[in-house]
């Protein structure tokens, strides 16, 4: 449709699609700006209804360090960090410093991994969660802008908005829970780091886990 | 009365073989007997249920390898897990390699100078299964009561025998060569001349080495093959080396080259 536009015209063009697509976005519960999630540059912004009805918005956490991390509790990678209690006690000791810890399912209807917030809100319950909101990403959409690709991912936003971590949450790529005493756990050293006001030393790992079932 | 039954049991439930993780496991070895100093082969043959995947060495994307913690008598030492040729699997968008249905692992097991009676050998497998929708963990162990002083092949020394064959193997004559700019890694291969490579395989047994999700696309060129493939998001700044499995259509014989900067 914008084909027959000269070239003195793209511009007008692009500024008027630009404008259609956030028109677009903004009429869906869940909206994102298009970039993609690189460490050292602005984290990929986001809104959302958590699974209590509260609006989480990742540009009003400015300010705030924020934790980003991606769940399917049956998944056993995700079973491992939470059977031994070291997602929550991560959980706790960091919101406690004032951290905003947002944990995300975008596992899909079709998948089965799905969870609606009620269900959402009771398994992690159960599970001793300490996140400060419950995310179901149903479409996948902070799933996709962030590329996320396992459960669990993890990602840490800085108070400025940037992407200081992503990855991994520690060096052992395994499902057993003896395990993660002797890993390194690069979550909790990006958190220190950032909370330092240092630079975090592992920005970037490969994530391990299971797919997220988009 | 109680033995026969104990036996009867055994007979039933073989306690080599385990389900769990949406497969079974069993450890198999070509002896049933095994000399002071022999070295034989083994294998750890797993049977994914219909639906599921398990993973190679290098699981790709998501997922997890095959691994055994050996509880050895004193002495015995077994090599490293064998793997063959995997197949590639795409699950939501993360690709990933692995097997479905049966696959045996082989390796090498190797008994000690001195030896005597029976010896069991055992060992914790651990893996990961998963399908379109889920994954599941499974760890089993399995064991095997092995006899020492003279050498008797057993009734699975075939089957290993042809498990052993089907590895990669490296082809001295087949050269891998890499040159990277930036995010693109230029693979040229040489010395393949009878091989079809257009529409072969590719696996990247190194990790984080290439772009999981590309598929290795090759051109003949006057002295080979190239392709042009995009560095693994993970690489870091360049890459040091590769290794590669290569499954040529309608070939017998998976190939393994490998280079080093």
């Amino acid at each position: 449709m914008f084909g027959t536009f000269t070239n003195s015209n793209q511009k007008i063009t692009m500024i008027t699609a630009k404008n259609m697509f956030a028109a677009m976005v903004s009429a869906i519960s869940i909206s994102i700006t298009a970039h993609a999630a690189e460490v050292g540059k602005a984290a990929p912004e986001f809104s959302a209804k958590d699974a209590k009805g509260a609006e989480v918005s990742l540009a009003a956490l400015k300010g705030k360090v924020v934790v980003l991390e991606w769940v399917n509790h049956g998944c056993p990678f995700v079973v491992k960090h939470y059977g031994s209690n070291n997602m929550q006690k991560l959980q706790e000791t960091y919101t406690g410093k004032g951290v905003v810890w947002i944990t995300i399912n975008s596992g899909s209807k079709a998948s089965g991994s799905y969870t609606d917030d009620e269900k959402f809100l009771k398994i992690s319950a159960e599970k001793g969660s300490k996140s400060s909101h419950l995310v179901a990403d149903e479409n996948g959409t902070i799933g996709k802008a962030y590329s996320a690709k396992t459960t669990p991912h993890m990602f840490v936003i800085n108070k400025e908005g940037v992407l200081v971590y992503n990855g991994a949450i520690d060096s052992k790529k395994t499902t057993k829970a003896e395990d993660i005493e002797g890993a390194e756990n690069y979550v909790a050293k990006a958190l220190d780091a950032v909370l330092e006001g240092k630079p975090v030393a592992t920005p970037m790992t490969e994530p391990y886990g299971c797919g997220v079932k988009y | 009365m109680h033995k026969w039954f104990l036996f009867v049991c055994l007979m039933i439930h073989p306690l080599q073989s385990e389900e769990n993780g949406r497969a079974s496991v069993e450890l198999i070895i070509s002896h049933t007997s095994i000399e002071a100093g022999q070295s034989i082969p083994a294998a750890i043959r797993m049977v994914y249920e219909k639906g599921w995947h398990g993973y190679w060495i290098n699981p790709g994307e998501s997922g997890m390898r095959t691994e055994v913690e050996w509880q050895l008598p004193a002495g015995w030492t077994a090599g490293p897990l064998q793997f063959p040729a995997p197949k590639r699997f795409v699950t939501g968008e993360l690709a990933s390699y692995g097997y479905e249905g049966e696959v045996l692992i082989p390796f090498v097991l190797k008994a000690p100078a001195a030896i005597e009676g029976s010896q069991a050998i055992k060992g914790a497998v651990s893996w990961l299964s998963c399908n379109e929708k889920s994954c599941v963990s499974g760890e089993a162990t399995v064991q095997v009561e092995l006899a020492t002083g003279k050498a008797v092949s057993g009734p699975q020394a075939a089957t290993i025998t042809a498990a052993m064959a089907k590895l990669p193997i490296v082809d001295k004559a087949l050269q891998l060569q890499v040159t990277q700019a930036g995010d693109v890694v230029t693979l040229t291969l040489t010395g393949a001349a009878p091989l079809d490579l257009q529409e072969a395989e590719f696996f990247p047994v190194t990790e984080q080495a290439l772009e999981p999700r590309e598929v290795l696309v090759w051109k003949k060129t006057a002295a080979g093959y190239e392709a042009r493939a995009k560095k693994n998001e993970y690489a870091g700044k360049e890459l040091t080396q590769l290794s590669l499995v290569i499954v040529p259509k309608d070939s017998q014989h998976a190939l393994l080259v490998e280079w080093k900067k």
